[in-house]
């Protein structure tokens, strides 16, 4: 392991062009991230087409360092005016603002960049030894354990992703149902093209997945376009000076490993991932009570957490093909669109890019704290263009991506009608995590399904064979339960504070 | 019963109106006995997703003092206009890219959005939209090695 861990870091200084990727993808992520209605997410499904005819390890490294900028980035309006660039900086708002209101906006940034850039270098270290081995272990799976691991991916986000278990089916069969037009995968026999040559080959995966995450977060936006900006100016930074980091490398320490873990739980993602370590700091702090007001470790702990979950969330997506929440399961997306197949077998088959790209990740950390450094003082300007242009601009790069992986007009039509569907379903709360993983499980699923029923002569004994399957299967019940039992208690909540507004 | 649950109810009848569609069309696939045939796992789909649509009805009546969450559309505001003419304008977008070329029908969208925004500034309305067309389009055609559609203003420069 260790030995392919350097053979990768070998392929990424052998060649410039990975340098130039990494550090163009992180300040990227930074500026996406820090424009409060722009998401890491909404990034790097605008930059999927780009990677279209890199070699895989690059574009991956590319949309990978989108994410890390990207959740780091968050932070930086949540310092400096109030407003957290993505909701994972949420929890960073408190600490970092008030530290602007006393005038020390420079010790916040520099700790929130310390924290960001060394939460995620030990996660990549959690990252490389967990991947490893989870692989290994995932490679006694045959057809039947696939079908089923597609399936409890998805019964898994399902379930949890939403307010209520039964919307995320809902969603999650619909993305299946939706993923079963064009060709079939057996025998090749076209299904629900409704006669349109186009849709052939099914809908395209980056179309859709535009209009999912991209396109739909305009529609959102737009409705907001009239919400004055806040003003700010140019703000200097730098490192925190020695003894500010030996206070918060013990917080930074803990807030790794907790991000790191709720990062690879499918499920709650970069949010809890930042909130749960601010909680657990709080707990643990001598002066609970300057939390809130100004506490670097509030900053570090959230901050630290975030970045973590987010490359804890990587762990389940490269090793299984079960992404955690809506950026892997975008990256999940590109993984397919650069000929990779997630999954235990992208460890066998293709070691030398997955050991490249965790190369680039570390490397990734490093440019991170310099880029955060010189990009955050400038983005008092940038969190502060109007949206009347942004989104307008925004909106032509969703399409243009759309458009470019098959040259084809069509698509932009299908990138607007996801658009309107991804609304829609955020709207209503059904989620749109569920319909892009069954849009991408579903050939998976099913050509497994099929395969294991032809092994098996139509016998479904073939799902009870041994202890591995059925575990999967308790997985994912055990799963619908929690989910149910989530969404239940959620309800019961937000029913007991209706009846407390309604008194 | 509140607004929430009705919406609920209608995406529900929707979905489950796209089911049938689906089932529908599914009729007519090769499908043979001894193994699970063409049409088998999208039947299979249709049918949970009207069992699950079927399931958020029941709920939407049950629990219909639940939620407090404000309906999808309490009034139609400027936003939801906004939007309308935005889904317009891509699909006259959609319609003119390939005669006009991709920079001129570019331009025209993004003057068209910027403006109907409420960006009032004549520099910004011009130059923005001229340069960003332009630079995507070399962007695309150098880095990414792909052409975007080409009309009267590319044949003239590139």
């Amino acid at each position: 392991m260790i030995g392919y861990l350097l053979e990768g870091f070998v392929i990424v200084f052998s060649h410039p062009f990975n340098m130039v990727v990494i550090i163009i993808g992180v300040g990227v992520g930074i500026i996406i991230g820090a424009m409060p209605g722009l998401t890491a997410t909404m990034g790097i499904a605008i930059a999927l087409p780009l990677t279209f005819g890199m070699p895989p390890e690059v574009g991956l490294t590319l949309l990978i360092s989108i994410f890390i900028g990207g959740i780091h980035g968050g932070g930086i309006p949540a310092i400096l005016i109030k407003t957290p660039g993505t909701p994972a900086s949420a929890a960073t708002i408190a600490d970092g603002f008030a530290l602007t209101q006393k005038g020390e906006t420079s010790l916040a940034l520099g700790c929130h960049v310390f924290s960001s850039s060394a939460g995620s270098f030990l996660s990549t270290i959690i990252l490389v030894f967990a991947s490893a081995l989870i692989a290994e272990f995932a490679l006694k799976f045959g057809a039947a354990e696939y079908f089923l691991l597609a399936m409890l991916g998805l019964t898994i986000i399902s379930a949890i992703s939403t307010e209520s278990t039964v919307k995320g089916l809902i969603a999650g069969v619909l993305g299946l149902l939706l993923s079963t037009c064009g060709l079939d995968p057996m025998v090749g026999y076209p299904r629900f093209t409704f006669n349109n040559y186009n849709l052939m080959e099914g809908f395209s995966l980056v179309p859709a997945l535009i209009g999912l995450f991209a396109i739909s977060q305009i529609f959102y936006e737009i409705e907001n376009i009239d919400i004055p900006i806040v003003k700010t100016k140019d703000v200097k930074t730098k490192l925190p000076d020695f003894s500010t980091i030996k206070k918060i490398i013990p917080t930074i320490i803990r807030s790794t490993i907790i991000g790191n873990i709720i990062g690879a739980i499918p499920g709650p993602g970069c949010v809890l991932g930042a909130f749960i370590p601010y909680q657990n700091e709080k707990r643990l702090s001598k002066h609970p009570e300057k939390f809130g007001y100004g506490a670097i470790e509030g900053i570090a702990a959230a901050e630290a957490g975030n970045n973590a979950a987010a490359i804890g969330a990587l762990i389940p997506t490269i090793t299984l093909g079960i992404p955690g929440e809506a950026a892997t399961a975008v990256l999940l997306g590109g993984l397919m669109i650069l000929g990779l197949r997630p999954g235990p077998l992208l460890f066998k088959n293709n070691p030398e890019i997955v050991y490249a790209v965790f190369a680039s990740i570390f490397i990734a950390c490093f440019v991170l704290l310099i880029e955060g450094l010189i990009l955050a003082r400038y983005m008092g300007r940038l969190v502060t263009i109007s949206k009347k242009i942004l989104l307008p601009v925004i909106l032509l790069l969703c399409v243009v991506g759309a458009f470019a992986i098959r040259r084809s007009v069509f698509d932009i039509g299908v990138a607007l009608i996801f658009g309107i569907l991804g609304y829609f379903l955020q709207k209503l709360n059904f989620g749109v995590v569920p319909v892009l993983l069954g849009l991408i499980l579903g050939p998976i699923a099913e050509s497994n399904l099929r395969r294991a029923l032809i092994i098996s002569r139509g016998s479904l004994i073939i799902f009870f064979n041994n202890w591995l399957d059925i575990s999967l299967i308790l997985l994912g019940i055990l799963s619908l339960i929690f989910g149910i039992r989530l969404s239940n208690s959620l309800k019961k909540i937000s029913k007991e504070s209706t009846a407390q507004t309604n008194e | 019963m509140n607004p929430k649950s009705k919406s609920d109810i209608i995406a529900a009848i929707f979905l489950i109106i796209l089911s049938l569609i689906f089932f529908w069309n599914s009729r007519g696939f090769p499908d043979s006995k001894r193994e699970i045939g063409v049409g088998a796992f999208p039947r299979l789909l249709a049918g949970l997703l009207i069992i699950l649509s079927i399931v958020l009805i029941i709920h939407a009546i049950k629990d219909f003092t639940l939620s407090k969450s404000p309906p999808l559309f309490k009034e139609f505001t400027k936003g939801h206009k906004l939007i309308l003419v935005v889904i317009v304008a891509l699909l006259i977008y959609i319609r003119i890219l390939e005669p006009l070329g991709f920079i001129l029908s570019s331009f025209l969208l993004l003057l068209t959005l910027m403006f109907i925004f409420g960006e009032k500034r004549k520099m910004i309305l011009f130059f923005v939209p001229i340069g960003f067309s332009i630079i995507l389009y070399i962007v695309f055609a150098k880095l990414a090695m792909v052409t975007l559609p080409e009309g009267i203003i590319e044949s003239f420069f590139f």
